[in-house]
């Protein structure tokens, strides 16, 4: 079978955990060559190794994607040794959940640094680089900036924007055929939400809510960002991409028994 | 090979994107059930296909809920399963809806705008358009998807391993392009999508839609090339899909890469049209 990002060039975000880990060891396997980027660069390298012993190219840059120098230096540097960038994926986030009337002006203000902030320092920098030969920009965004969440008023307003501003830069990005899409993940097992589902009862409540009756899973997720930004997703530009095991469609009006029952 | 052992059934197959879906589908491995009304468009398809040997061909009006459940009596005789439903037959009009008036009237306007004259002439499309030829646009579009998709659920729950539907709708179903008949069907869909996602997602059977944007399948083909080009000018992207970009899309919904997706309507129209 033929590799499905052979010779393309990949930057992620948030590589060393969850989705942007399973996204990177996707992009590997189907012949990318990926560059991790994150804060931490102990999870990047590990991730990078376990890239390299299955046969992938992996390298891992430490920084923080909300820093608009480092991460624009990151892009053009891989595009520089690689010789071209064809795909960046914005994975990283940040998010202090609180309710409304308990979060400081300070609280607010962290949900957007990473989730809106950087994914717009990334499209500015990546969109003129990929748009040399063509490529796709991924953005995660969440069912947060979909529907109504209790607790997430930052965190979800930063998804929402994730969401227009992928519709705009898909517009812009169009011309030079640099594909912009968003992938809207509901509730995937990975570190992040483990902290806020933290016990079986908890995870077994949320999954009865979902059509789908379980939770997701990072490769799952990674499998949605690899269609859209593989030539598969050709004439795609400006989609949400829900993978959210049918959440969205599913409102919690009581039609649902199950969720019902375990509440 | 991403749909090896799978049985997969693609209405509308004899054409066009259906034809280019059962392709696709076949070169990844599944035995392809090629359905169409049209027996020797469908026949032309299955010669065509990779791994035909496996394939078969099922003659099909989908708007006959009788020749739906004979084809599923086939599909269940041959393979004793179904994984993969595509609803993808489909038609835009259908003589003697009214259709035609409401396109006169529309070349009318233009050639008075194009005269620098101020527009007499309206659109006015659903003056015109008959019961007969709403209920037929609906009944290929809509009831051809109800019917399969509940024959497809008969066969999926009984079999009990779960399996995935995929209804090609169309960005008419929230542009309002093209016929009446034609979007409410297509919109009609989407309702269709959710409610049986939701349903049957404890099941483990995903549903999820399509919207294609203009693609070049016979009828665009049949159109002048100006209007073609100013169609392909209209798009983001500066030109139409060809089919099997929405072939590679129902690949991706059809998929066990697409294992949590459920419920959803997914864009394909090169950014004419975004939510
Ligand atoms: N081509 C486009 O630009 C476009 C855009 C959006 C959506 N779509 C949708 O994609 C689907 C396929 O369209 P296409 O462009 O390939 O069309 P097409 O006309 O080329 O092919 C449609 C096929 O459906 C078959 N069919 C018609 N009525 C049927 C019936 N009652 N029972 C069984 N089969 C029947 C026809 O014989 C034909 O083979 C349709 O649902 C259409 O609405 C197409």
């Amino acid at each position: 079978m033929a590799q499905r990002l052979a010779n393309k060039v990949a930057l992620i975000t948030g590589a060393g955990t969850g989705i942007g880990a399973a996204t990177a060891k996707r992009f590997a396997q189907e012949g990318a060559t990926v560059v991790l980027c994150g804060r931490r660069l102990e999870p990047l390298q590990a991730v990078a190794r376990e890239i390299s012993a299955a046969g992938g190219r992996a390298e891992a840059v430490a920084l923080d994607a909300s820093d608009e120098q480092a991460f624009t230096r990151a892009i053009q540097d891989a595009a520089e040794k690689f010789g071209h960038l064809d795909i960046l994926v914005n994975n990283a986030y940040s998010m202090v959940g609180a309710a409304i009337v308990d979060s400081s002006n300070e609280d607010w203000r962290a949900n957007f640094t990473v989730s809106l902030d950087a994914a717009f320092f990334g499209i500015r920098a990546a969109m003129p680089l990929i748009g040399r030969q063509g490529g796709a920009i991924v953005n995660l965004s969440s069912v947060c900036g979909q529907l109504g969440t209790p607790y997430t008023a930052g965190y979800g307003a930063a998804k929402a924007g994730v969401l227009s501003l992928t519709r705009t830069a898909a517009l812009e990005g169009a011309p030079t055929n640099v594909r912009v899409n968003a992938v809207v993940p509901g509730v995937v097992l990975t570190p992040g939400s483990e902290a806020a589902l933290p016990t079986a009862e908890a995870q077994n409540a949320t999954a009865a809510g979902v059509p789908l009756r379980r939770l997701g899973d990072p490769r799952e997720v990674a499998n949605a960002i690899l269609f859209l930004a593989s030539d598969e997703a050709s004439y795609i530009t400006g989609v949400a991409l829900n993978v959210d095991g049918g959440k969205t469609c599913e409102l919690p009006s009581g039609a649902n028994m199950d969720a019902f029952d375990a509440t | 090979m991403r749909l090896a052992g799978k049985i997969a059934l693609v209405t509308g197959a004899g054409s066009g994107i259906g034809r280019a879906i059962a392709q696709t589908f076949a070169a990844e491995g599944a035995t392809v059930v090629v359905s169409d009304i049209s027996a020797e468009s469908a026949q032309e398809t299955l010669a065509s296909l990779a791994g035909k040997e496996t394939c078969i061909t099922g003659t099909c009006d989908v708007s006959d809920g009788a020749s739906v459940k004979r084809l599923f009596g086939e599909i269940e005789k041959q393979y004793g399963r179904l994984d993969i439903l595509v609803n993808n037959a489909g038609i835009g009009q259908t003589p003697g809806d009214g259709f035609d008036k409401y396109q006169a009237r529309l070349a009318q306007r233009m050639e008075q705008l194009q005269r620098g004259e101020t527009p007499t002439v309206f659109g006015d499309q659903i003056v015109d358009m008959t019961d007969a030829g709403f209920d037929t646009v609906v009944g290929v579009n809509l009831g051809g998807a109800f019917h399969c998709s509940r024959e497809a659920a008969r066969l999926m729950i009984k079999n009990g391993e779960g399996g995935s539907i995929v209804n090609i709708s169309s960005t008419g179903a929230f542009s309002g392009e093209g016929g009446l008949h034609y979007c409410a069907a297509k919109a009609g869909i989407l309702g269709l999508t959710h409610g049986l996602a939701a349903d049957l997602g404890p099941r483990k059977i995903r549903v999820n839609a399509i919207c294609p944007g203009p693609t070049l399948t016979p009828a665009l083909l049949a159109i002048s090339e100006e209007w073609r080009q100013s169609m392909a000018a209209a798009s983001p992207l500066g030109r139409l899909a060809e089919p099997e970009e929405v072939a590679t899309t129902a690949l991706f919904l059809a998929s066990d890469e697409s294992s949590y997706v459920t419920g959803h309507t997914l864009l394909a129209n090169g950014g004419t049209y975004m939510h």
